[in-house]
């Protein structure tokens, strides 16, 4: 074997890929060879410190003890937790939920493509009181008008008839969908923080939406509707401007510092411990919503296991992004961007292009 | 003995695989130390280390019983975490666009001459390689894969494998002669 063939075996020698006949054919060329005999030893040398260097490296990190333990757990807590309950532990926060209730309440028994318009009407649907709305939605929906924006019997009626077939793509659906009336009906119409823990956990459930594909991973979640994220559902939520706001609620909002080129103020929403607003820019919208530590705390904590760590202000974030939903003809994804400032959570969702909607968070 | 391991490791696997509950939280408490270690090798937080192993595990738990045993559990579990290594990187890389050194060539500059330590500190250049390039060294010198099971838990081909290594090793050569002329 000539030189020039045995030295770029050399590597093949030390990665050990070699086959045992080559293998006995270079050693015995480096045997023979003094020159190809040194630069393997060189190369066995710079091999040795790089398998050095690198278990140094490795060495060196510490690894939290009680990791593997806290995984135990949480697997163990996934192990015994309903499929409701464990949807419910990656929700989002409660106006956000409360919302999406009715939003994918209407969406089980509509066609998809029937409620989400384009941006333009949809925010109108969306965030109009329910009192005064469910006139314009029966209008503006498919035949049947929707009448379920309150949570309580008109819900509960709408969910009892016979959901048709193709929006419902899968009977365990339906069950969910039975599930949630049951609970509905179950809550009544308080506004308590329980009943909407309640209603937030079924409510999950019903998030699929008929169109879409089931979402297979644990990380996906539910297409929030485009154009804002203001629960018309939820009795106790009241709109009205910041300062109403602030004086129910406690405390005033944050106000972004920079907004994209054309971005209006269109609604302030709030409920129990958050207040929520709503901008549109265009043909994209987006809402803030702010709420105190201990009113979104168990939601929080482990929706923020869910996303992609970030950086506002350097402060660590989670940033979450949907899967493309075709909305009004157009595919959207909606970008949510949450954190935690002392006692505030705040969290900036739409369907901006991350960057914007990261810079929309950094300047609350 | 590895014989010995790798047959606990199987009976431990399969029995995960019937739903035993206690022998998947083994599986856990063994390979958490290094697979959390992989993973350190790439993304630079801890927290998100900490998110990426457990992720992976989650996703091990529910997708165990499509595991189908072509590949041994550690190769299929080490897979899981680097794609979700990758999954941050690429998250991170849209945010920032300054975010990691991805260049191979370690450029020493005239300002290395000018240290009194002439001695090459072959950490910093494992850590400017790329992440593609580190999990290989990783894997392969700290884990102890061989070349052929890098290919597969990376899901590159054998070739490139290969070519990371020796392109890391004939790197640190140069070095190592360039630094032998600069020394005194």
């Amino acid at each position: 074997m000539r030189c020039e063939i045995v030295r770029p075996m050399l590597h093949d020698l030390l990665d050990k890929t070699l086959s045992p006949e080559e293998a006995r054919e270079v050693g015995d060329h480096l045997a023979a060879c003094e020159s190809c005999r040194s630069e393997f030893q060189e190369l066995k040398r710079v091999d040795d410190l790089l398998r050095e260097a690198v278990c140094e490296m490795i060495n060196a990190i510490e690894v939290p003890p009680d990791l593997g333990g806290r995984i135990e757990k949480i697997l163990a807590e996934r192990k015994n937790k309903t499929l409701v309950g464990w949807l419910a532990a990656f929700l989002k926060p409660p106006a956000v939920a409360a919302l999406l209730l009715t939003v994918v309440a209407a969406a089980g028994i509509f066609s998809f493509h029937n409620y989400f318009r384009p941006a333009a009407n949809q925010s109108k649907v969306v965030l109009e009181d329910p009192q005064t709305s469910s006139k314009q939605l029966q209008n503006e929906n498919a035949p049947g008008g929707l009448s379920l924006l309150t949570l309580d019997g008109e819900l509960h009626d709408e969910l009892s008839a016979p959901a048709e077939p193709e929006q419902l793509e899968q009977s365990g659906e339906r069950d969910e969908v039975r599930a949630v009336q049951d609970r509905v009906s179950a809550g009544g119409g308080s506004g308590a923080a329980a009943d909407l823990k309640e209603r937030q956990a079924s409510s999950v459930k019903l998030q699929v939406p008929p169109a879409a594909p089931q979402p297979t991973q644990e990380k996906s979640f539910p297409a929030p509707a485009a154009g804002g994220f203001f629960a018309a559902a939820a009795p106790s939520l009241k709109k009205g401007t910041i300062e109403e706001a602030a004086g129910e609620v406690g405390f005033v909002p944050a106000r972004p510092a920079y907004l994209p080129r054309g971005a209006e103020l269109q609604e302030v929403t709030w409920l129990s411990g958050t207040i929520c607003q709503s901008y549109r820019a265009g043909q994209f919208s987006f809402t803030i919503s702010q709420s105190r530590r201990d009113v979104a705390v168990p939601f929080y904590d482990e929706a923020a296991r869910q996303g992609t760590p970030v950086q506002i202000n350097g402060l660590r974030a989670i940033l979450q992004e949907t899967r493309p939903e075709t909305v009004g003809g157009t595919p959207r994804v909606f970008t949510t961007v949450r954190w935690q400032r002392g006692e505030w959570i705040f969290s900036v969702c739409g369907d901006l292009p991350g960057e914007e909607i990261i810079k929309i968070a950094s300047s609350l | 003995m590895q014989g010995e391991l790798d047959l606990s490791e199987d009976n431990l696997v399969q029995m995960a695989l019937t739903g035993d509950h206690d022998a998947f939280a083994q599986l856990v408490q063994k390979y958490t130390p290094d697979v959390f270690r992989t993973a350190s090798m790439v993304l630079r937080d801890r927290d998100e280390v900490e998110d990426v192993v457990q992720e992976a595990f989650l996703i091990c738990y529910r997708k165990l019983k499509s595991f189908r045993m072509e590949s041994s559990f550690k190769t299929w579990l080490y897979r899981i975490v680097v794609n979700l290594c990758y999954d941050r990187l690429r998250k991170l890389r849209r945010e920032s666009a300054a975010f990691t050194k991805l260049s191979l060539n370690f450029n020493v500059g005239n300002g290395d001459m000018s240290e009194i330590d002439n001695r090459i500190d072959l950490k910093e250049i494992i850590s400017s390689l790329s992440p593609e390039h580190r999990l290989v060294l990783t894997l392969y010198y700290g884990m102890d894969f061989g070349v052929k099971k890098v290919a597969q838990t990376l899901g590159i081909p054998v070739g490139t494998v290969k070519s990371r290594l020796s392109a890391a090793r004939s790197l640190l050569k140069e070095r190592l002669e360039r630094g032998q002329e600069y020394a005194l």
